[in-house]
């Protein structure tokens, strides 16, 4: 049984690279991934009550709201964050539909496309839609954001 | 970040974490058992909830189990929904926990999670309230012992210390019926419902149909059913009937009066009978 009673070491592979962390029990993936130790700020706090999604990262591939989930949950698994897609398709395709305004959201709809290509045998347009319902855009860049997806998924099949 | 400390635990085994819940009562702390963790999270977060220790109960084998032993569907209480959609065991129970949420939070809701839930809708119960052989499998001091899944939302069914190891329901039941599960919300497709309706027709043509959202908890009423199932009466006026005759009166909320409830309600049934009359 693990046992986690206080501040302590956790490891993690993030962005395909092995790291140790200390966390507390208590801590959220996205307090330690943008905290000194890591400061990987992509995963943005939006609301952080799992509405929003802007705090979307991949564990094992699949997206999480990195808000609603524990630090110790995830030890020893495979985090990527919007800083490890390093020029992944849906990151051109972002720019070349302009699929942002302010931004704030961007990198947890890059999180969620970037997933959904890499599941591009099930991204009809009813998987795609059911998908990018889980994030909000507040500057309701929508039809742009979904051009993006459904192209990089296009491309890739 | 929780705004209060807390432990984390992670056992092995069903023994384990009943022996820990009960060591950390021993030891005057509050621990909680933790599925998916979406709701003990964003409750913290508010202050609306408080514990000192969660029990992660994933690494459990048995709570993750998934598929047909003999005649039952098994599902762990640690399966995500998106789990049940993907491998897609038991179709109504894919429709039902498909409108959960969003895509992303449904691969962090555990079945065990929103069925015992105490924001009020559960909707993953529908399917295994409108069966007759569905039950599940408790972990106490006293070992594994079974519950009828129709106790679901009585005080009896899950006591502190206890935990939802997981739920199995008749395969040549569930399978043998035709279904629709409807989820209705005011405006909003990502919302929590005005009212989810399961409906089955079952292979002797008779009807039974479980409501979340209406209520502050999700029921069955056999005296609905029977009205559901007078097909003597247009599918309308069935409809209709059932609505004047609920058990308890329809919420009336934020997310809608209770004569826009009723409305809904009715119209979503009709529209069901409807459809299933076809089938």
């Amino acid at each position: 049984m693990r046992e986690f009673t206080q501040p302590e070491q956790v490891s993690l592979t993030i962005n395909n690279e092995p790291r140790t962390v200390v966390a507390y029990p208590g801590e959220t993936l996205l307090y330690t991934l943008r905290g000194d130790s890591l400061g990987l700020t992509g995963a943005k706090p939006g609301c952080e009550n799992g509405d929003c999604g802007a705090c979307t990262v991949l564990v094992d591939g699949v997206p999480v709201k990195s808000c609603l989930v524990l630090t110790a949950e995830v030890e020893d698994h495979h985090i990527t964050t919007v800083e490890g897609l390093r020029e992944a398709p849906i990151q051109k395709a972002f720019l070349d539909h302009m699929a942002f305004q302010c931004g704030y959201c961007t990198s947890g709809f890059l999180m969620l496309g970037h997933a959904l290509s890499q599941h591009v045998d099930r991204a009809d347009e009813g998987r795609r839609t059911e998908w990018l319902r889980s994030n909000i855009c507040r500057c309701t860049s929508y039809q742009e954001i979904a051009d993006a997806v459904t192209e990089t998924c296009s491309s890739l099949e | 970040m929780l705004p209060f400390d807390i432990e984390y635990y992670r056992p092995d085994t069903i023994e384990e974490a009943v022996k820990l819940y009960r060591r950390l009562r021993e030891n005057n702390q509050e621990p909680v058992f933790y599925g998916g963790g979406t709701e003990l999270l964003t409750r913290a977060r508010l202050q609306d909830v408080h514990y000192d220790a969660v029990i992660d109960l994933k690494n459990i084998p048995e709570v993750r189990i998934h598929g047909q032993k003999g005649d039952w569907l098994e599902f762990g209480a640690g399966l995500r929904l998106t789990d049940l959609a993907d491998q897609n065991l038991w179709p109504l129970l894919t429709a039902t926990a498909d409108r959960i949420a969003d895509h992303t939070t449904r691969g962090q809701i555990t079945l065990g999670g929103n069925l015992l839930s105490t924001i009020p809708y559960r909707e993953i119960s529908l399917p295994f309230l409108l069966m007759d052989e569905a039950e599940a499998l408790i972990a106490t001091d006293n070992g594994i012992e079974r519950r009828p899944m129709a106790d679901l939302t009585s005080d009896s069914f899950i006591k502190p210390g206890e935990f939802l190891v997981s739920v199995r329901v008749n395969g040549g039941e569930a399978k043998g019926v035709a279904y629709r599960s409807h989820k209705m919300t005011r405006q909003d497709w990502i919302d929590y419902p005005l009212v989810t309706v399961a409906v089955i027709k079952r292979p002797d043509g008779s009807i039974r149909a479980a409501f979340s959202g209406w209520a502050g908890f999700p029921f069955v009423s056999s005296e609905v059913n029977r009205i559901l199932s007078d097909t003597s009466r247009s599918p309308r006026r069935r409809a209709q009937q059932a609505v004047s005759h609920m058990p308890v009166k329809a919420l009336e909320d934020l997310h809608g009066r209770r004569e826009y409830r009723e409305f809904v309600t009715e119209y979503t049934l009709a529209q069901i009978l409807d459809e299933l009359e076809d089938d």
